[in-house]
């Protein structure tokens, strides 16, 4: 095997006139060696052809990876605001014919404490009675006494009895105009 | 792509801009810059240069001056760089002339892989070097943008076309 040193640099041009010449006329004489110059040449000129093609090839990954990793932060940041904010109950998926699956993010992150709030019963107000007619009675003592029909959602929880419906009764008066009985009626 | 040195000097900026700005952007994305980065080293190199020349700075050897500062940026990155290397190189449009038969496409294709795989399993140095002078950049000019001595640019060129032939079966 021919050990022709030199080839690549004369082919480059970067050989002294007399090495140079050397080199020519060992090539033109050795088999070897001008198969060797056709395959560098060759292989060079792929190279410069690699060197148009290859950056449209290669990847902006850093350009890609930098808005991957935005994305992903955001994509993190966003599901823990999410479970942070969500109401447990609304992360529960009821999945058809299967019991309820508590949201993987709930059981990771601990619900916020509860704080009892202290129960303050309402005042009931009897409004809107609307006198009916005067009673003629003698089961009261003394007094003026008039029936009334009261809305019954005045008396009783929303909802318990039907809309529309009214109560009466019959309520004496006492001299000074305050209510000194009531007496509902079946 | 691959002639002497054409640029006068001393040259105008705008002249050197225009003759180098694409052969230093195109070494760099081989190196594994992204287009950005690539890019941003090149006006870097260029903005350098405009402050050597403002310090009396001598422009000879200009054009290996220019590429060394854009290597030495390139290597700045060098964490990025590194890993880049290893990504395949996936050709987006055939290489053949336009007209080429499927089959030729084909083979291209096959043949630039191959030569993708033989440029990545240089060493850096040899992958250095041959892209350099596939930028039409002497020995010399090598030399000064590597920081080694001329012979060992020589010895390395050398080496690394003996592998990429042997690897691509030419």
């Amino acid at each position: 095997m021919c050990e022709q040193k030199n080839l690549i640099a004369w082919l480059d041009g970067e050989l002294d006139t007399a090495e140079a010449d050397a080199v020519r006329e060992h090539v033109v004489s050795c088999g070897q060696c001008t198969e060797r110059v056709r395959a560098f040449r060759e292989v060079s000129q792929d190279v410069q052809a690699y060197m148009l093609v290859a950056p449209a090839a290669i990847p902006a990954q850093r350009t890609r990876l930098k808005w991957a990793g935005v994305a992903a932060a955001a994509a993190i940041a966003a599901t823990i605001l999410v479970s942070i904010f969500l109401r447990p109950h609304d992360q529960e998926h009821k999945i058809a014919g299967q019991q309820i699956v508590p949201n993987p993010v709930r059981e990771v992150m601990p619900e916020p404490p509860r704080v009892a709030q202290p129960v303050v019963p309402r005042k009931r107000r009897i409004r809107h009675a609307v006198p009916v007619a005067p009673v003629q009675s003698t089961e009261y003592s003394e007094g003026p006494v008039i029936r009334v029909a009261i809305p019954a959602d005045q008396l009783f929880a929303p909802g318990a009895v039907p809309a529309g419906v009214e109560i009466f009764a019959d309520m004496a008066l006492a001299p000074d105009g305050s209510i000194r009985e009531l007496r509902v009626l079946p | 792509m691959g002639d002497a040195c054409s640029i006068p000097i001393p040259a105008p900026p705008e002249l050197l801009f225009a003759e180098l700005r694409t052969p230093m952007a195109r070494y760099l994305r081989c190196l594994g810059l992204a287009p950005a980065e690539a890019e941003d080293a090149v006006q870097e190199a260029f903005l350098k240069l405009h402050r050597h020349v403002a310090a009396g700075g001598s422009q000879e050897n200009v054009r290996s001056w220019l590429f060394r500062v854009a290597h030495n940026e390139a290597r700045n990155r060098s964490a990025r760089y590194e890993s880049r290397k290893s990504a395949p190189l996936e050709l987006a449009a055939p290489l053949a002339a336009a007209g080429a038969d499927p089959e030729r496409q084909m083979l291209d294709r096959e043949r630039y892989r191959r030569l993708d795989a033989a440029m990545k399993a240089l060493s850096g140095t040899e992958r250095e070097c041959v892209l350099l002078r596939g930028e039409g950049l002497r020995y010399r000019e090598i030399g000064e943008v590597l920081g080694i001595a001329t012979s060992t640019v020589a010895d390395t060129v050398d080496r690394a076309i003996r592998k990429l032939a042997e690897k691509c079966n030419v």
